[in-house]
């Protein structure tokens, strides 16, 4: 009694589902072994033993009990701690190899969308790893959006809360997101930028509730206004009705009408007939008929019967006349024919004959004949005129006969005529009252609500628009009550939308914190697990954190920012083994991230093959790295059909505990030996492939006639690529080296090339280049080199100076083309003309030692006092005279802003800015630096402020997540004598050059970077890895300030005489180029 | 037809037996060994879930639209943010409470209640649907043409494993799919759970290792109890023939345990009871004609004997020597009746 419908119903539901499971214990959880579950048992089995479980699950539609391994003992093993011991132990045999579906990704280049499609299809870990600037946010934010698109739940997470909201502001407006902005304990809500505070749990739900409440009251207002319009419709119902009902009373006579008229004619001819057959017997028999009309046809029926009586009357003596002048005739006749005979005889006086003698006794007899003649002939004449006296008399009858019909149809006519008349009449009032009654119905139908349905002038029309109507008014009256009764759940409370809105939730976002104990903020469920895991700027992250984060995540995507600890990745150069100059280094401890990335990472740099002449001009390529150890047992043997060449095996001493078994370390062949030579002879007597690579990661390439595995830069010419062949259908293409006899570092492997001809797919190219090579791309990393969202000439430059990747402009929707993207402002100024080669000789000048070191306090008396005071509390290094030179190269651009010379958007504007205002990023590579722009800047901030330009100076770091279409670069270092590093790292240089997405201003010292160039070593602070990447970066600088550069149109060097004219700008920029100016973007 | 001596119980055990489960009125029991297969699979679980009261009244506000509305218009009528309404109704679609459709004129999304569903938003529940992994018992039919019966088994194993002859088992995964998609009187009738919707398969939402079905095929020892209830089982110690426990392991309607055990719907006839006394008569050293000179009646599991006079005493010292009971093999399972000596037959 009283039970709601719902409980009743679950009730129900649970005790039927209740009456099976009772009986027996359904729960799979103890059930495998005794303790484990197949869960557990699975998790705890080792990679291996997880592709032979499968295999065998595949081959036997399922598994049996004791085939399952014994889990160990205790408490199993977690799971991400296990999947991670694995891939950190065994690498890349520790996961199947993955080939991810393609997918589409608009807006992103080729590399993006294929970190994406890894991303998404991996069923474990997927590690993206790029340099700034070349999308990783971007990409992430696309993972992000297309998991949660395919009903994933995401958890981003990132130890840098501005990455974190820079991926929520890319996700933004994206339909299948419904993102949560979580807050740490040590994180401030007000800190966040806008758009991330509105996606906290509160601000969404206040947000939700106060739109929420006012759509649910003016949903009940309009549901009640509906409601009422629809209620007072009830009224109307029994007047329509009773309308209806005569409206089609009136039709119903009206047919009746009609149908009278239509039967006028045939009424009129039944009571003529009828009174032709009783009018005449009536006549003699009863009385006249009342009406006029039977009365007129009765006299007319009288009077032709009177006329026809007389006629037949005279008729009949007629006929008595003829009758008796036949018979008189016939008589006659016979007479005659009895004297003929006597009067032939007496004629012919034949008296013997008896006729003469009987006409003797007759008399005269010829005359009696004569008159008998004479008395037929009158009798004939009387016969003739009685004859036509009939025919006279039965011509007037039908005379008289055609009169009286004609008559009788003209009176029949009229009778017509008059009685459709009547009927006319009768019709005319009958349409005049169906007008009024529709004129009555219209009127009513005017007053009905707009949904209820004007029915037509029908009974049954009008019952049926009243079902429907009274349908609609049920309904709105459920839409009321349940208006009502939510607007009413609303207001008493208002957290009760608090629990739905927990349930949107598809992504949630994070700072990593290091403990998943954390409570992320409200809306964060501390229990909740998750189908994606993307962690952003994973380079920063430690294995426990991860740990602690990925264990309730069903996959994982790590996205990482190039760092140091990641040496040799200044592709294009050769790897260490090459450099002549190798002196002992402190190596950096490679993170939890670099860790990972080795041992999933295909990188083909990695190879151990080394080619490298000797001493002696033979070419040695080198199958395995040898260690010092090694070297001292390494056995020499010649070849014996080839006695020139040289084989170098490494053979330890038998019972070396750790020394191994022997190997094959080294080939030598003779000077006279090319290198196609020497590595086709290589593959065919040891079925290796030593290839040179430069690229730092497996990149694939189809065209129509060939498959094309990229191991470096394509060659400009092809006069300096050379096909070596070795299966049948595959070749070698090495640049640099066409005639095959230079063998130092200026060749490199471009590709394997597979011919589809010969048969080559891609799966079996993979496989070849597995076994011969001994690479195997496990699809789980994605290494990113293209600048994104550059302009191109911006991005080539970069390119070449950061990545020096092979440069192709990818992005789909092309950036800008800018003639000159970057300048360099020499700081002193260069002589004119430069640093060409061979003018003042290979060597660059001293640097100028304008660089003043603020932890020596001697050094403080080259500032200006008035700002000592206010440098000397920051750190690093300053550099007044660049100083001064970033703040008239800034004052030149307000100038030329506010007159209107350039505009926002030929100073790389975007959709953020307005086009009286810009944003520009000054990067200065150290705080001080940045602190003594500013306090330089502080005299002109009005004039800036006032000319359109705002401006933001900060040291790198301060620049995470956040990119300007004009940035600003102060080197500052500026040392008189020695190679010095510039600013914290290669990363900080690296985040500096890449500030700028249209234009970047670059300002430095010219001979500090020449010096620095020529130091090929690790440099304090830096160890030998991230001190030459730095030195490459530096390098590729100054190659564009020797007009060396590859994309050199994008570059102009200026002089710090001051600005005397602006470069020309000639594009606008498009949305691609784009970001978010001066703000996370 | 004659069972191998350690395939039959001894007679003071299953003395022990009836005198455990006196309370219940046998009419039959048999003894046997069945191969039970547990099944650990991924299943669909349709569960009943309270609606959150948003998506509730969004159903409430669907059923009493005359027309499908838009997920914008959704959006202003409830005044929720778009990528809110969107999630919302794609969990509602997700759980089949509503459905998609798309408005001719504008090609937008629209969302409308189905007519099966209609009644559901006024209750406040949804039918949710998850996966977990379910152990389904499964008995191996003696005949190999037919498939495994689906039994519920209560109970923990108790047999021993099989680890040989895999392939002679005739377990397939398509059996648990046959019981899905049998009537819901079958599934109450054999205790098949109601709320398993279907097996899970891997799909980009369920990776392959998580739907691989794990079974565990035992051959156990069970006692097959046939009161008026129908038949129940109970599990019986492989190495001492003791009875687990007094509950049933699992119980089965006349109709189901010919299904699952073909053969019990028969007793065996006089002939086999009678071949199967002179057996156990010759097994004790009882030759001659007086052994064939006996009168046999069954009387549910009693088997009333008349013995010559001669015979009486030694039958029935036997008889108390050895528990008094004798097996007929019909099938998988041996029926068992005690004998009893009646009244003795003249000389």
């Amino acid at each position: 009694m009283g039970q709601p419908e719902g409980q009743f119903l679950a009730e129900r539901w649970h005790a039927a589902n209740r009456g099976a499971s009772d009986r027996a214990p359904l729960s799979a959880e103890k059930s495998l072994n005794g303790v484990h579950t197949w869960q557990e048992v699975y998790q705890a089995a080792g990679p291996a033993q997880r592709v032979e479980l499968l295999a065998l699950a595949e081959h036997q539609g399922l598994l049996y009990g004791h085939q399952l391994p014994r889990p160990t003992n205790g408490r199993p093993t977690d799971e991400v701690r296990q999947f991670l011991k694995h891939v950190l132990s065994t690498g890349v045999r520790a996961t199947p190899p993955l080939r991810a579906a393609p997918i589409r990704c608009p807006g992103l280049n080729a590399r993006q969308t294929e970190a994406v499609a890894r991303a998404l299809s991996t069923p474990d870990i997927c590690l993206i790893q790029g340099f700034p600037a070349t999308g990783k946010s971007t990409t992430a934010a696309e993972i992000v959006s297309q998991a949660a698109g395919r009903g994933e739940r995401v958890l981003v997470v990132s130890p840098l809360a501005a990455a974190t909201d820079r991926i929520l502001d890319l996700m933004r407006g994206r339909e299948s997101v419904c993102p949560l902005r979580c807050v740490a304990r040590n994180e401030n809500p007000d800190a966040l930028p806008e758009y991330s505070r509105s996606l906290l749990f509160g601000e969404q739900l206040r947000r939700l509730q106060s739109q929420a409440q006012a759509a649910a009251e003016a949903r009940l207002a309009e549901a009640e206004c509906r409601h009422a319009g629809l209620a007072a419709d009830a009224g109307a119902w029994p007047l329509l009705m009773e309308l209806a009902d005569r409206h089609e009373r009136v039709l119903e006579k009206s047919r009746d009408l009609s149908r009278r008229r239509a039967s006028v004619p045939d009424a009129v001819a039944t009571i003529v007939a009828r009174l032709q057959v009783s009018g005449t017997r009536e006549a003699v028999e009863g009385p006249a008929p009342e009406h006029d009309f039977e009365r007129t046809i009765l006299a007319g029926i009288d009077c032709w019967n009177q006329a026809q009586q007389l006629i037949d009357r005279s008729l009949a003596e007629i006929a008595n006349q003829v009758q008796s002048c036949k018979e008189h005739l016939a008589r006659l006749t016979a007479e005659q024919n009895a004297l003929a005979p006597l009067a032939e005889a007496q004629a012919g006086g034949r008296w013997w004959k008896w006729a003469w003698w009987r006409a003797a006794l007759h008399g005269n007899v010829t005359a009696q004949a004569a008159d008998l003649q004479a008395r037929i002939l009158q009798g004939k004449e009387e016969l003739n005129s009685s004859e036509d006296q009939a025919a006279h008399v039965h011509s007037e009858r039908r005379q008289l006969e055609d009169e009286a019909r004609a008559e009788q149809a003209g009176r029949m006519e009229q009778e017509i005529a008059r009685r459709i008349a009547e009927i006319d009449a009768q019709d005319s009032a009958l349409a005049a009252e169906l007008s009024v009654v529709d004129a009555k119905r219209r009127q009513l139908q005017d007053c009905l609500h707009p949904e209820t349905n004007r029915p037509a002038p029908a009974v049954a029309e009008v019952r049926a628009a009243m079902a429907k109507w009274q349908h609609l008014l049920e309904a709105s009256s459920q839409a009321c009550a349940g208006s009502r009764a939510w607007a009413e759940h609303l207001r008493r409370d208002p957290e009760v939308l608090a629990e739905s809105l927990r349930t949107c939730f598809n992504v949630f976002a994070m700072i990593l914190t290091g403990s998943a104990s954390d409570p992320a903020g409200e809306g964060f469920d501390s229990d909740a697990t998750f189908d994606l895991l993307v962690v952003d700027h994973a380079e920063s992250i430690t294995e426990a954190e991860f740990v602690a984060t990925a264990r309730r995540c069903r996959r994982w995507v790590l996205i990482a920012e190039l760092t140091s600890c990641e040496s040799g990745m200044s592709a294009g150069r050769p790897p260490a083994e090459h450099r002549p100059d190798r002196r002992p280094h402190k190596p950096s401890t490679p993170g939890f991230f670099q860790r990972l990335w080795t041992a999933l990472h295909c990188d083909p740099v990695r190879l151990p093959y080394v080619w490298l002449r000797e001493a002696d001009n033979r070419l040695c390529c080198r199958l395995r790295s040898v260690s010092t150890e090694q070297r001292r047992w390494m056995e020499v043997e010649r070849v014996a059909d080839f006695r020139e060449i040289e084989l170098r095996i490494v053979a330890p001493p038998r019972g070396k505990a750790g020394s191994g078994d022997s190997f094959l370390a080294e080939v030598v062949f003779p000077p006279t030996m090319s290198i196609p030579d020497a590595k086709a002879y290589i593959f065919r007597e040891l079925d290796e492939v030593p290839v040179r690579a430069v690229r730092h990661d497996v990149v694939w390439h189809e065209s129509s006639d060939r498959l094309r595995m990229l191991l470096g830069p394509r060659p400009a010419d092809t006069a300096q690529a050379c096909l070596i062949p070795l299966a049948d259908g595959v070749h070698e293409l090495i640049v640099g080296s066409s005639d095959g006899q230079t063998a130092d570092s200026d060749w490199h492997t471009a590709a394997v090339e597979f011919e589809i001809a010969a048969g080559w797919d891609r799966a079996r190219a993979e496989a070849w280049a597995a076994r011969h090579l001994s690479m195997t791309d496990l699809g789980r990393t994605s290494l990113l080199t293209a600048p994104c969202g550059c302009a191109v000439g911006l991005s080539a430059f970069l390119s070449d100076v950061l990545f020096d990747a092979d440069f192709r402009d990818s992005s789909p929707h092309g950036g800008p083309q800018e003639e000159c993207a970057v300048e360099f402002t020499a700081v002193p100024a260069l002589p004119r003309g430069g640093l060409r080669p061979g003018r003042h000789g290979i060597r660059p000048p001293n640097g100028a030692g304008l660089e003043i070191d603020l932890s020596d306090s001697r050094q403080h008396d080259r500032l200006p006092a008035e700002l000592r005071a206010r440098i000397e509390a920051t750190r690093g290094y300053v550099n007044y005279a660049e100083a001064q030179a970033v703040v008239r190269g800034l004052l030149k651009i307000a100038r030329d802003f506010s007159g209107d010379r350039i505009t926002a958007a030929g100073m790389g504007s975007h959709n953020g800015d307005s086009s009286h205002r810009l944003c520009l990023g000054v990067v200065a590579l150290y705080p001080g630096q940045a602190q003594l722009i500013r306090l330089l800047l502080e005299p002109h901030t009005t004039a800036l402020a006032a000319a359109g330009l705002d401006v933001r100076v900060d040291a790198p770091g301060g620049f995470h997540e956040t990119e300007y279409s004009t940035a600003l670069v102060s080197l500052t270092r500026s040392h008189a004598h020695r190679a010095v590093v510039f600013g914290e790292g290669p990363s900080a240089l690296a985040t500096a050059l890449t500030r700028g997405r249209l234009r970047l201003m670059v300002f430095g010292d010219v001979g500090t970077l020449a010096r620095r160039v020529e130091w090929r070593s690790s440099l304090d602070p830096l160890d030998e890895a991230a001190a030459e990447r730095e030195r490459a970066m530096v390098a590729g600088l100054l190659r564009y300030i020797r007009n060396e550069g590859k994309s050199q149109h994008a570059f102009r060097l200026r002089h710090d005489n001051g600005f005397t004219s602006v470069a020309p700008v000639r594009s606008v920029p498009t949305r691609r180029a784009v970001g978010r100016e001066g703000s996370n973007a | 037809m004659k069972a191998a001596a350690s395939e039959l119980p001894p007679g003071p055990k299953i003395a022990d037996w009836m005198e455990q489960l006196k309370d219940r009125q046998p009419v039959s029991i048999r003894v046997g060994n069945v191969i039970l297969h547990r099944v650990d699979a991924l299943v669909f679980v349709t569960t009943l879930q309270r609606l959150d009261s948003l998506s509730a009244h969004v159903l409430n506000l669907l059923s009493v639209e005359p027309h499908p509305l838009s997920t914008e218009r959704l959006g202003v009528i409830l005044g929720l943010p778009p990528e809110v309404t969107r999630r919302i109704l794609s969990a509602l679609l997700d759980d089949g409470l509503i459905i998609v459709g798309e408005d001719s004129l504008s090609s937008k999304k629209t969302w409308s209640i189905p007519s099966a569903v209609r009644p559901i938003p006024g209750t406040g529940y949804r039918a949710h649907r998850s996966c977990e992994r379910r152990v389904l018992t499964f008995l191996e039919c003696a005949d190999a043409a037919r498939p495994a019966q689906y039994v519920n088994v209560c109970g923990p194993e108790w047999g021993e494993p099989v680890i040989d002859n895999l392939g002679g088992l005739n377990f397939k995964r398509a059996d648990i799919g046959v019981c899905i998609r049998q009537s819901l009187e079958w599934k109450q009738r054999r205790g098949f759970p109601l709320d398993i919707a279907a097996l899970c398969e891997s799909s980009p939402r369920i990776p392959p290792w998580q739907s691989v079905i794990i079974n565990k095929p035992e051959r156990c020892r069970v006692l097959l109890l046939q009161d008026t209830e129908g038949f129940h089982g109970f599990a019986l110690d492989r190495r001492d023939w003791s009875l687990h426990s007094v509950r049933p392991y699992f119980t089965l309607a006349d109709l189901d345990a010919v299904e699952c055990f073909p053969g019990t719907d028969s007793v065996p006839s006089e002939v086999d009871w009678r071949r199967a006394w002179q057996d156990w008569m010759k097994s004790h050293g009882l030759f001659g004609s007086e052994s064939s000179a006996v009168r046999l009646q069954l009387n549910g599991t009693r088997l009333r004997v008349q013995v010559p006079e001669t015979m009486r005493n030694r039958l029935v010292e036997l008889l108390n020597k050895n528990g008094g009971w004798l097996a007929v093999a019909s099938a998988a399972f041996h029926t068992l009746a005690r004998v009893e000596i009646d009244n003795a037959l003249p000389s």
